[in-house]
C-alpha cells in the first residue's frame, strides 16, 4: 500500500478495496462487516431501540488520553448509554484529505477497534471518501449507533429536591485539547478523559426508576449541560462550591490560561439527576468503579431562581453560570 | 485586567526558569525579576515573572483584619 | 480564626452596615471577573454599588484599532498573533473570529514571546502582534520587541493599543458629577507601577482607595476598608496587596516601558480620546511598529449611540441606555460594556433573569 491517501483511494476501485481490506476490515474484523454487502443485516428483538449519530472533527487528531478515533467510538457509545440503551452496532464514515498519512489512519482505526472490543460493540458498516487537498482538515469521522433500551429507561420530570451527581473529574478533555491547540508547554498530569460511560450507567440499572435524566457534558462542559436540564425542567439548580470534582493540575492549567473548567468538555463523564433520597446510595454504587472514584453530589434542583444555574460559596456569594456563549478563549486580562 | 498566578522557581537557566505552579511545571521568562533564586515565589503574567512574592506578607490581611473585626463597632 | 471564618465575619459586618448606594469603582477587568465569580456584587447590593471601571482592555479597544488589524490581515502573507481576549471585539464591521472563519491566518498566543517565535518560524510572512493591555502587559511586549530587534527578526511587528491608567482615572475623578466614594485599584498594574502610583486618588481627590489582590479575602477586606471611612473626613489610601506590590513597583519593568514606548493620545472605546493615555512604539524601535511598516493610521469615528462611556465612568447604569436588552444583547452587542463578558452591561444582563439590579 502507498504511504499517503490518494484520490484514487476514494474511487471505489482497486485502491479503495485495498484500503478497506488492508485497514478497515483488518481492524474492525467481524462477519457482519466483512461480508462486504451494501448494508449490514442484524436481528431485532421486540423492544425499544435507540439510534444516534455524531461527527468528529477534533484537532489535534492525536492527544494525551486518546485520538479522534477513540473519541468517535466513545462519543456515540455514550450518547446511546445516557439514553438508557445498551450500545450494539456502530457505523463509521471517513472523509479523508488527499495526502493524509496512511500510518496515522491505521493508528486511528486501530484505536477505534480497541475501543469497540473493550466496549463489546461492533462496527458493522461504513464508508470512505477522499477529497482534494484543502477540502477537509486531515480527516473527519462520523459514527452512528444503535442500541437497545434497557430496564425501560425513560426521562422523567425533574422535581425540586432532585440531586445532581457528576461521575468524575471535569474539564479534562477540553483542557487537554486547549493545551495542544494553543501550544502551551506544561508538565503535569493532564490527559483527556475520553472513555465509554456505558459501564457507569450499566451498574445503575436497578436505579433507573429514580434516575430522571442522564447527560454527558461534552461541548460546553458541565455548566452548559446543567443549563440545558434547567431550561428543560424550568427549575433552578444550586451547586455547592468546593463540591465540583476537578483534578488539581487541570484546575491550575485553566487558571494559567484564563479558562473556566466548568465549561470545558468532558468526554467520559455522566451527569445524573436523581431522586434526592437515593443520591447517596447511587454515589456509593458508582464509587466502586475506578473511573468514578472522584464522583460527587454537586447540587440540587430547587423551586426558586427558576431556570437559573448558580453556585454558592461559603460566604453566601452566588455565581450565576450561564450557557456557554460562543467559543471559550484563553485570556490574559 | 491582568491575569497573574503565583509559582515557585525550581531551576534557573539564564533568562528562563522552571517554575512550579501548584504542581504544574512551566518555563517562565524571569528577566524582570531582580536577583531571582531557586525557591523564590514569583507572580507570573503572560509567560513572564513580573515580581517576586514577599512570603512574609502571606498572612498580612488575616492579621490586620482579624484584629480590626474584633475591635470595630458596626459601620 | 480561620481565613474562611474571617471572610464570613467581614461579609456579615459589611452586610449589616448602615449604607445606601455607597458607590465603589473597581477599575480592573480581572477584579470585575473575580467579583462576578464570587457573587460579591449582588451580595452587597443595594447598600454597596460596585461599578465596573475602564480597566478592561477588551472593553476599551476602539473599533478603529480592530479595523486596522483587519486591514493588515488582508495584506499578503500576514499572520496576526493576538491574546484570546481580542477575538470577539468588533471593529466597525467584523471581529477577528469572523475573519478567522474566512480562512485568514490568526494565531492565539499566551505570551508575546510566542508571537516572536512564530515570526522566527515563518520567515516568509509578516507576523503582527496585537498589543493590548495596561502597564502590567506593556513591559512584556517591550521585551518581546527588544528580543526581535536583538535577533534580527525583522518580519515581526507590533500594533499597539496599550494604555496607561492614570489619565483615565483623572478624567473620571475630575468629572463633577461622578458618584464614586471609593476605588479598588488594579492590583497587577500596581505590581509594575508601585502602590504610590495610585495614592493620588486620595491625595488629590480625597477619595479612599485601596490596592488589593484577587482572592475573596483580598476583595472583601478592601471593600470593608473603604466603607469604614464613610464618616471620616480625611480619607486614607492603603496597599493591601503587600505580597506582590511594593511602593515603587518593578523598576526594571518601568525602564523597559520607557525604552521602547512613548506616550501619546489614545481613543478609549465608549469614552473618546484621552491625552497621553496610550503607549506606542517609539522611534528607536520603529522598525517593529506595524503602523509604520504597513503605512497605516488608526481612524476613529465617534459613536454616540449608547451610554457605555458614562457607564464605564460610573455615571450611569445599563438600564439608562435605550439599547440595553433590546438592540444590545450579549449575542449582538452594540457597545464595549456588552462586548466583553466582564463589561458592566454584560453582567447586568446576566443578572436580569434573577431580578437583581
Amino acid at each position: 500500500m502507498k504511504e499517503t491517501i490518494k484520490l484514487v483511494h476514494g474511487d471505489g476501485g482497486k485502491y479503495t478495496n485495498e484500503l478497506i481490506q488492508g485497514i478497515f476490515y483488518k481492524y474492525f474484523n467481524n462477519s457482519m462487516l466483512t461480508t462486504g454487502i451494501d448494508a449490514a443485516i442484524f436481528p431485532v428483538t421486540n423492544c425499544k431501540m435507540a439510534f444516534t449519530t455524531d461527527s468528529f472533527v477534533v484537532k489535534p487528531l492525536l492527544f494525551k488520553g486518546g485520538d479522534i478515533g477513540k473519541l468517535a467510538v466513545c462519543g456515540t457509545i455514550n450518547d446511546l448509554s445516557v439514553s438508557g440503551a445498551k450500545p450494539l452496532y456502530l457505523s463509521s464514515s471517513f472523509i479523508i484529505e488527499e495526502g493524509f498519512s496512511i500510518k496515522t489512519l491505521e493508528l486511528i482505526v486501530k484505536s477505534m477497534a480497541n475501543q469497540c472490543m473493550q466496549s463489546g460493540v461492533r462496527i458493522i458498516t461504513g464508508d470512505t471518501k477522499v477529497v482534494e487537498k484543502g477540502s477537509v482538515d486531515g480527516i473527519f469521522i462520523n459514527t452512528a449507533g444503535v442500541g437497545i433500551i434497557e430496564n425501560n429507561f425513560e426521562i422523567k420530570p425533574i422535581e425540586a429536591g432532585d440531586k445532581i451527581i457528576v461521575s468524575g473529574n471535569i474539564g479534562e478533555h477540553g483542557t487537554t485539547i486547549a493545551l495542544e491547540r494553543y501550544n502551551i508547554k506544561l508538565k503535569g498530569n493532564f490527559k483527556s478523559d475520553c472513555d465509554s460511560v456505558y459501564e457507569v450507567i450499566n451498574i445503575l440499572k436497578e436505579y433507573y426508576p429514580f434516575i430522571k435524566i442522564m447527560k454527558d457534558p461534552t461541548r460546553g462542559g458541565l455548566a452548559t449541560v446543567l443549563n440545558e436540564i434547567s431550561n428543560l425542567s424550568g427549575l433552578g439548580a444550586k451547586l455547592v462550591e468546593g463540591s465540583i470534582p476537578i483534578e488539581e493540575d487541570i484546575a491550575v492549567v485553566n487558571e494559567i490560561l484564563g479558562l473556566d473548567p466548568l465549561y470545558m468538555a468532558c468526554e467520559g463523564r455522566v451527569v445524573f439527576v436523581v431522586k434526592g433520597e437515593v443520591a447517596e446510595e447511587i454515589l456509593d454504587k458508582i464509587h466502586r468503579l475506578e473511573q468514578c472514584r472522584d464522583a460527587k453530589i454537586i447540587g440540587t434542583f430547587i423551586e426558586e431562581s427558576r431556570g437559573i444555574v448558580y453556585m454558592e460559596n461559603i460566604f453566601g456569594g452566588k455565581r450565576i453560570l450561564n450557557m456557554l456563549e460562543g467559543e471559550m478563549l484563553p485570556r490574559i486580562c | 485586567m491582568c491575569l497573574a498566578i503565583p509559582g515557585r522557581i525550581k531551576f534557573i537557566d539564564g533568562n528562563l526558569a522552571d517554575v512550579d505552579i501548584m504542581g504544574v511545571e512551566k518555563k517562565v521568562d524571569i528577566q524582570l525579576i531582580e536577583n531571582p533564586k531557586v525557591e523564590d515565589y514569583i507572580l507570573i503574567h503572560a509567560g513572564f515573572g513580573i515580581q517576586k512574592i514577599d512570603v512574609d506578607y502571606f498572612s498580612y490581611l488575616q492579621n490586620i483584619f482579624q484584629k480590626e473585626i474584633d475591635n470595630e463597632e458596626n459601620i | 480564626m480561620s481565613k474562611e471564618d474571617l471572610i464570613i465575619r467581614l461579609v456579615n459586618k459589611i452586610k449589616s452596615c448602615k449604607l445606601q448606594d455607597f458607590s465603589i469603582m473597581e477599575v480592573c477587568g480581572t477584579h470585575t471577573q473575580s467579583i462576578s465569580k464570587l457573587g460579591i456584587r449582588e451580595l452587597f447590593y443595594p447598600k454597596i454599588n460596585l461599578i465596573s471601571g475602564p480597566g478592561c482592555p477588551v472593553c476599551v479597544t476602539s473599533e478603529g484599532y480592530i479595523d486596522v488589524a483587519i486591514e493588515i490581515l488582508n495584506r499578503k502573507n500576514v499572520i496576526i498573533t493576538t491574546f484570546g481576549d481580542l477575538m470577539k471585539v468588533k471593529g466597525s464591521k467584523e471581529n477577528l473570529i469572523e475573519e478567522r472563519e474566512k480562512g485568514k491566518k490568526i494565531n492565539i498566543v499566551y505570551s508575546p514571546l510566542d508571537a516572536v517565535k512564530i515570526a522566527e518560524e515563518n520567515k516568509d510572512s509578516q507576523v503582527v502582534f496585537l498589543a493590548v493591555g495596561f502597564e502590567t502587559t506593556a513591559p512584556l511586549i517591550g521585551l518581546a520587541i527588544k528580543k526581535a530587534k536583538e535577533n534580527n527578526i525583522n518580519n515581526f511587528s507590533v500594533l499597539s493599543n496599550l494604555k496607561v491608567m492614570k489619565p483615565v482615572l483623572h478624567k473620571i475623578l475630575k468629572d463633577e458629577n461622578h458618584k464614586i466614594q471609593g476605588i479598588i485599584c488594579p492590583g497587577h498594574v500596581a505590581v509594575i507601577k508601585g502602590a504610590e502610583y495610585f495614592s493620588f486618588i486620595t491625595e488629590e481627590y480625597n477619595i479612599p482607595a485601596v490596592v488589593t489582590g484577587f482572592e475573596s479575602l483580598d476583595i472583601i477586606s478592601a471593600i470593608y476598608f473603604l466603607i469604614k471611612q464613610k464618616n471620616v473626613n480625611k480619607k486614607q489610601f492603603k496597599n493591601l496587596y503587600k505580597t506582590c506590590v511594593t511602593s515603587k513597583g518593578n523598576l526594571f519593568a518601568n525602564e523597559i516601558m520607557k525604552e521602547v514606548f512613548l506616550n501619546n493620545h489614545c481613543t478609549w472605546r465608549g469614552i473618546g480620546e484621552i491625552p497621553n493615555s496610550g503607549l506606542y512604539v517609539n522611534n528607536k524601535y520603529q522598525d517593529f511598529d506595524a503602523l509604520k511598516k504597513f503605512n497605516l493610521t488608526i481612524k476613529e469615528e465617534s459613536n454616540d449611540c449608547c451610554v457605555c462611556g458614562e457607564i464605564i465612568l460610573g455615571k450611569k447604569f445599563p438600564d439608562n441606555c435605550k439599547f440595553f436588552g433590546r438592540e444590545c444583547t450579549p449575542e449582538a452587542p452594540v457597545g464595549p460594556c456588552m462586548v466583553s463578558s466582564e463589561g458592566t452591561c454584560s453582567i447586568y444582563y446576566k443578572y436580569r433573569k434573577v431580578g437583581k439590579f
